[in-house]
């Protein structure tokens, strides 16, 4: 069991995907050691949620391979201690809160779950509607509800697409709490500097579906003339990539 | 009247071949339905014409049909237009998505009416009008509202079997005026309402949204100490959940999904099933033709519901949340045999009636009992499969259509006839005679739907790509 419980290294090798005609990934490949904490980064439609997509095994690569730890995405070993959130997460219409969570918990075979359920029913302030259907929540909540999905078997690998979209800020606080919590290895889509400073130590710059740049924040830091902002250094990185 | 209003309020919605095909159809059923004009009553049509009517004046009141787009909430509803120009548009649309199926189906049986023909005229078009209205007239009433006037209108519509007079399916058991009065009288009450519901459609719409949204749930369900698969069956076995795009042209107004409890469902199939039986063994005074007929006909229907109520299964479906919990083919196997062996135990009342009816003697209660709990199952799986990769729509809210109706959607519907062919033919052996090469054909039949069935469950790579199928056409 303790094996299981270290987070694995992440692995993705040379992905290409094409959407039609479209090529969303262009032979990217990059690696995450066990435990760290990164930020997939760039601009609208550089491939970052594809490549999440990909990396948690709801898309085929058209070449190329993944590994999470040893195993393949959709095998039952990488599927066990994996955690994902889309942007957009809609969770099941026809449950409650606590429906949605006990689900989820009992699919992933949680111990406890309904303990498992209280806890993050506090921990990220949805107990007053634990019993409210998910179409009536307001946007915010109903993302604090995705957040806890994914999260609720305490994964060891976890993806998450925007995962401060629609909290207000003391929220944002919390939920980077609970995830700084966990001891998992995570990668963070976002096109916002701010999201990856504050949840993550190193970036994996894409755009238009390679990889332009990776390294550790204080590097990226480095790379700016004296006292220039992070963001202004990725814009310019991002601009000159294209 | 705007007419270029009018024009994008129906191109909205239909795709211009799909537009194409319906004419064509049409001018195909109206051209055969005066071609054939043969004298002599057609006494299939005795079953075939109220049960069609039924069928159809009962869809758009289940399914909440009503044309409406989600992007009409948010930009048609707030322009500068006439509300009745509105109202007028939203109408032709409705009738272009669920009262014209009425000509579809049953042109074809003007040939058992050329003696009445003035009279029935009248009743179709008072039917027309009837089926464009009963959905707007409805859809914002609460579940249990629709489900009586619904179960009403069905006893109504088929009390001509035991012969009631004064019912707009009357038309088919010789009571024209009766049948012409009667459709009138609906048409009358239906139609105004439709428009008063018509005209205030925004407001409406966002009254129902918000009341169905609304609310918290009474009992929470509880997974606590449920293994994986237990869970998995406490959902998709023992709730059955209808889910479908549901009109007259496998599109439909809404996508819209319902969910009871498979045991409330059993009773109502027990009670159903009682029902059969005692008509079947006792009751059924049958003038033209024989039982077989009326059996053969029925698991046309049973085919044609379930199709368009399975069609949307996957909709309400979250491949982030479910299908990460375990390998994503497994989990979609899981549902889906969980699914089907959840809708083979909802008509296994239904079928065991029938196996009873086929021991004392009536041979095609076998063929119907059979596909009852093995080529339904099995299409309800075949269907999902072909739903996913044709027209693929994730069901992230009620009450509005998610686009354009097109043919793709229509295809869904082809493996019912396989279904059917199979069935017409072992029927047709049946009427030659020819009772043992009959059940060989049914148990064939059987045996090649369940097949086709695991067939598709069991491949690892079809299951792979439907998934990618469902990522591409934005399934979360
Ligand atoms: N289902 C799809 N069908 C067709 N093209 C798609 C699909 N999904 C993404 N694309 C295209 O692939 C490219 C990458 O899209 P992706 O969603 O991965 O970008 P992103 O980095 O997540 O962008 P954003 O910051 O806007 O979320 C884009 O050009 C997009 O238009
Ligand atoms: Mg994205």
């Amino acid at each position: 069991m303790d094996r299981i419980r270290a987070p694995p290294a992440i692995e993705l090798e040379n992905i290409s995907k094409n959407y039609g005609d479209i090529q969303a990934l262009k032979g990217l490949s990059f690696r995450l050691e066990p435990g760290q904490r990164c930020a997939l980064l760039g601009p609208n439609g550089a491939g970052k949620t594809t490549t999440l997509k990909i990396l948690v095994g709801l898309l085929s690569p058209d070449s190329g391979y993944v590994r999470i730890g040893n195993y393949p995405p959709v095998s039952e070993e990488a599927r066990r201690i994996m955690g994902y959130l889309p942007d957009d997460a809609s969770p099941y219409r026809s449950f409650s809160v606590r429906e949605n969570m006990e689900y989820i918990g009992a699919l992933r075979g949680v111990d406890d779950v309904s303990e498992k359920v209280d806890r993050l029913l506090d921990a990220l302030q949805l107990r007053e509607y634990e019993r409210a259907k998910v179409g009536r929540l307001s946007r915010g909540n109903l993302q604090k509800l995705a957040i806890s999905l994914a999260i609720i078997h305490e994964p060891t690998v976890l993806f998450l697409d925007e995962p401060l979209n629609y909290l207000d800020i003391p929220t944002q606080e919390i939920v980077i709490d609970q995830l700084k919590m966990l001891n998992a290895t995570i990668l963070v889509s976002t096109h916002i500097m701010e999201v990856a400073t504050r949840l993550t130590e190193r970036v994996i710059m894409i755009s238009h579906g390679s990889k332009i740049w990776s390294g550790s924040l204080s590097e990226l830091k480095e790379l700016g003339q004296d006292g220039e902002p992070i963001e202004k250094v990725v814009a310019r990185m991002l601009t000159d990539a294209v | 009247m705007q007419y270029k209003l009018l024009k994008f309020v129906i191109l909205s919605r239909f795709s211009k071949q799909l537009l194409a095909l319906m004419l064509v159809l049409l001018l195909y059923a109206l051209f055969v339905s005066f071609k054939t004009g043969s004298a002599g009553a057609e006494p299939i049509y005795y079953y075939y014409g109220p049960a069609f009517i039924t069928f159809f004046l009962v869809l758009p009141i289940l399914s909440g049909g009503i044309a409406v787009l989600k992007s009409d909430r948010d930009f048609l509803f707030t322009l500068p237009v006439k509300r009745s120009d509105l109202a007028i548009s939203l109408f032709v649309v409705q009738l272009l998505s669920f009262g014209l199926i009425i000509i579809y189906v049953l042109a074809y049986s003007f040939s058992s009416l050329t003696s009445e023909i003035g009279y029935a005229l009248t009743d179709f078009v008072a039917l027309v009008l009837t089926v464009t209205s009963l959905g707007p007239m409805t859809y914002s009433l609460k579940a249990r509202w629709r489900a009586l006037i619904a179960f009403i209108i069905l006893l109504w519509s088929l009390s001509v079997y035991l012969g009631f007079p004064l019912s707009p399916a009357a038309i088919y058991t010789g009571h024209p005026m009766y049948a012409d009065l009667s459709s009138i009288i609906l048409a009358l009450i239906t139609v105004p309402l439709a428009f008063r519901a018509l005209l205030r459609v925004d407001l409406d719409m966002m009254k129902t949204f918000s009341r169905y949204s609304s609310g918290q749930v009474k009992h929470v369900r509880r997974f606590q100490g449920m293994s994986p698969i237990r869970a998995i069956f406490a959902e998709n076995y023992f709730v059955v959940e209808v889910a479908g795009r549901m009109n007259s042209m496998g599109g439909g107004g809404s996508y819209r999904s319902g969910r009871f409890k498979l045991y409330k469902g059993m009773v109502a199939t027990s009670i159903l099933s009682a029902l059969y039986y005692y008509l079947f063994v006792y009751r059924l005074s049958i003038p033209l033709h024989t039982a077989e007929t009326a059996i053969f006909i029925l698991s046309i229907y049973v085919i044609i519901i379930l199709m368009f109520l399975t069609m949307g299964i996957l909709g309400n479906e979250r491949l982030w949340l479910g299908f990460m919990t375990r390998s994503p083919t497994r989990y979609l196997r899981e549902i889906l045999i969980a699914k089907a062996l959840s809708i083979a135990t909802l008509f296994s009342p239904l079928a065991i009636a029938n196996f009873i009816i086929a021991i004392r003697g009536n041979e095609q209660a076998l063929n119907f009992g059979l596909l009852l709990v093995t080529v339904l199952p099995s299409l309800l799986v075949i269907v999902v499969y072909v739903s996913a990769f044709l027209s693929p729509f994730q069901i992230k809210e009620e009450f509005t259509m998610p686009g354009q109706f097109n043919l793709r959607q229509m295809a869904t519907l082809l493996p019912a006839l396989p279904a059917w062919v199979m069935l017409a033919a072992s029927f047709g052996a049946l009427e030659q005679g020819l009772t043992s090469v009959a059940s060989e054909i049914t148990v064939f039949t059987s045996i090649i739907f369940v097949v086709a069935a695991l067939f598709l469950l069991s491949s690892e790579s079809l299951g792979r790509k439907l998934i990618n199928n469902l990522v591409a056409a934005g399934f979360v």
